[in-house]
Parts: structure tokens; sequence; C-alpha cells
């Protein structure tokens, strides 16, 4: 009866359209541990562990694959008051004042800040807007960190992980500063992503099929648990034009490290049904060839 | 912006730590962790030589291609580079890491098969990290 019911699933599997399978996987990851690993979402895609470029073209680097588990979810805003509609949420110090909904620097080393919360290995996507400008450079601050430190007007941005836990963000200004900032945002990017700090070895984005594509030399991309996910997991790999790689039973701690071309990865932290092993045999076959 | 250059960097096992101190001192995060595939003659342990091939900022990566006159590698340019971002070490010690690395543009499994021929028929060592 099992045996029958398997094949049955997996016959349903094979004729299902491919947004189906997609939508199906979508969901079965988000009610498991692990990661969605997809370097065929370019929404998923940056060239820096930082996050601050996308990576759009074949040959370009990646640095960071997004986990697609929580459908790219953000956690709350952890910033008051970054619109700066009034000065509430921040400490001004001499030379820093909020006007016309803008925090405005005119003093050598102001250091204004804001009080909130960010947590050590946890990612944050943030953002930061230099609107007027005239002089002295601006470095923003959080976590351990500056994330950017500039002379230019512009909107800033990227997806950083706190080395340490902060309770404030840091406006710092050097030079002879005078400039306006406003919109800052810092919220967490919910899920278990893979990253690879060092340039030298960060594979690169190929198609034909779209892929990740490692250097088999030094390239690695690391994904990150916050617990360990035990002796029972399944690892999915679709192969690049070859097509579903199912490995079970694997033990994973709190680290994965990925070293292997493919045009997607799911991380999972329990055995699968037959009918699951079906539906990913499926969307790793798809993949394989897109 | 950050511009980058593809450079593969192979150092011999003694001086792995000079090679990582460097790296990381000049790059910062993103030198972090280099240098670790380890290789040998027999593709076992202990490794004599380790690698890194990849994109590398390219000031550094520049610095890193200097040589003088008769060929030899120049470490005043990498020496600078880390002087200026904040590293203690002298220029003998940068010297003596560039004398013993080899630093080449080698990209793709034909040209690293041949840079592995060239350095004494080196084999990769299992991953460990």
């Amino acid at each position: 009866m099992h045996i029958k019911r398997a094949l049955l699933c997996g016959v349903l599997a094979s004729v299902l359209p491919q947004s189906v399978v997609e939508a199906r996987v979508s969901a079965l990851m988000a009610s498991v541990g692990g990661a969605y690993i997809d370097p065929q979402d370019a929404a998923t895609r940056y060239q820096e562990n930082t996050g601050q470029t996308s990576t759009t073209a074949a040959g370009q680097t990646i640095g960071t694959l997004l986990d697609k588990r929580l459908y790219l979810a953000l956690g709350p805003e952890v910033v008051t008051n970054g619109v700066f509609n009034d000065a509430s949420g921040w400490t001004l110090v001499s030379g820093s004042e909020v006007s016309e909904g803008k925090l405005r620097l005119s003093v050598p080393s102001t250091n204004t800040t804001s009080a909130f919360s960010v947590e050590t290995g946890k990612r944050y996507k943030w953002a930061i807007q230099i609107s007027e400008y005239v002089s002295g450079t601006l470095n923003f601050s959080f976590g351990g960190s500056t994330r950017v430190s500039t002379a230019l007007v512009g909107d800033y941005g990227g997806i950083s992980t706190a080395t340490i836990s902060t309770t404030s963000a840091r406006i710092l200004s050097s030079g002879s500063p005078i400039a306006a900032v406003d919109n800052i945002t810092i919220r967490e990017q919910l899920g278990n992503h893979a990253s690879q700090a060092a340039s030298s070895s960060r594979p690169k984005l190929q198609t034909g099929p779209t892929r990740v594509a490692y250097d088999t030399i030094d390239d690695f991309l690391t994904t990150t648990f916050p617990s360990a996910l035990g002796s029972d997991c399944t690892i999915v790999r679709a192969i690049p034009s070859v097509g579903a790689a199912i490995l079970t039973a694997q033990t994973i701690g709190t680290t994965f490290n990925d070293d292997q071309d493919h045009c997607g990865l799911l991380i999972i932290n329990r055995a699968l049904t037959a009918s699951e092993t079906a539906l990913v045999r499926q969307w790793a076959n798809f993949r394989s060839f897109s | 912006m950050t511009t980058y250059t593809h450079t593969t960097l192979v150092c011999i096992a003694a001086q792995q730590a000079v090679g990582q101190a460097i790296c990381a001192g000049c790059m910062g995060e993103e030198g972090e962790g280099m240098l670790v595939t380890g290789l040998s003659p027999t593709g076992a342990s202990p490794a004599t030589h380790y690698i890194s091939s990849g994109d590398m900022e390219s000031t550094f990566a520049a610095a890193l291609r200097e040589k003088n006159l008769d060929g030899t590698a120049n470490s005043g340019p990498l020496h600078a580079l880390c002087i200026e971002r904040g590293m203690e070490i002298t220029q003998q010690d940068v010297g003596d890491f560039l004398e013993t690395s080899d630093v080449s543009d080698a990209e793709g499994k034909a040209a690293i098969d041949a840079l592995y021929a060239r350095l004494g028929g080196l084999k990769k060592l299992p991953r460990t990290y």
C-alpha cells in the first residue's frame, strides 16, 4: 500500500507544472528547519557578504545567497523614528539637530545615537540616505562595524552581520561636516543565509543553467544555523545539467559549508516522506536544466 | 567602490601564518580565511603549500605582483600597503613571504593544473574547513 502510494505520488509530481512544484517546495521549506538556497532567484544574490551589490550577470561573484525558507521576510524595525519626524528616539549632541524632517550635522566628531538592540550573529538589512551634503565625512555604524563611510550624497544600504551586540546606531562626522541624514532603517533579514567573507573564496554566477559555480580550489559558502540541525537531515541539490541529488541521514551542526555547483540547494533538518522526496526530486530536476 | 583582480596566490606552509596576516591586514574582512586550502606532492597531509585563488582587492593584487628589474619580488609596495592599513610587520617579513610565494593570473582547471605541475606536481588536500 505504501509502495503504491509512493509510486502514485511520484507519478502525480511528475506531471505538475514547475510553478506548482516551486510553490509546494516553498511551503515545505517554510515548515522545516534548515535553509532554502536559490541561486536562480536574483533577489537572493549579492556579490559581497555584506549584501551591498546584487549579482546580476554571469561571471560576477556570489558573496551572499539569502535563505528563501521564510520568503525573504524582514523582522520588525529596530530604529525609532528613522524618518526624523522630530528628535524623539535620538540623542543629539552639540552640532546636530532635527529640522525639516532630517538630521542635520554641522560640527566635527558629532556622535549622534539612537537606542536599539541588534544581536551578534544575526544579519540585518539596513539603509541610510545622505540627502544633503556640503563637506566632511559621515560614518554610520552599528553591530560592531562601520557600515558606510562617505562624503557623497546618496542612498546606501546592505545586509550585514552584527559581530557584536550593540545598543545604538551611531552617526559620526569628521572633517568640517555639513550634511543631512534621513530614512534610516535596520531590520533583521530572517533566515539562515549562505555567505563568504573572503573575496578570493567566493563562487561565481554562471548560466546555462543558472547556477552557483565553485572554482574547486578554495571557493565555498557557509550557512550558519542558530543550533545544530541534527543527524537525520536531508540535503537536496539540483546538479547542473544532471538532475536531483538527494542525501539522507546527514549530520549537520551549526554550520554547513557548500562547495559543489548547484542550481538550488535545500537543507532540511529531518527525513522526508516519500511524497516529499518525490516533490523535491521534481523540483531539482526542473532547476537543473533551467 | 572596491575593484578586484583575479589572482592565484600559493605560499609555502612555513609562510602560511605570515601570508594570512598580510591578506587580512591589507584587505580586512575580505582577506580573512585565505590560504587555508592545503597542497602537497602526494595530495595527503601534511600540506607543503597553501593556495588562494579568486578575486582580490586590486590594490593588494598589484602589490603582490611588483617585481624588481632582476625579476625578484619587490616587497616595498606590499610592505607600504601593510603599514598604511595599520599592520605592524617588517619589510624583511614581507619580502620573505613574497620570495617564497607564487603569484599568477591562473584561473580555470587547466591553468591551475599547469600551476600545480610547475610547482613540483602539487595536489590538493581534502578540505578540512
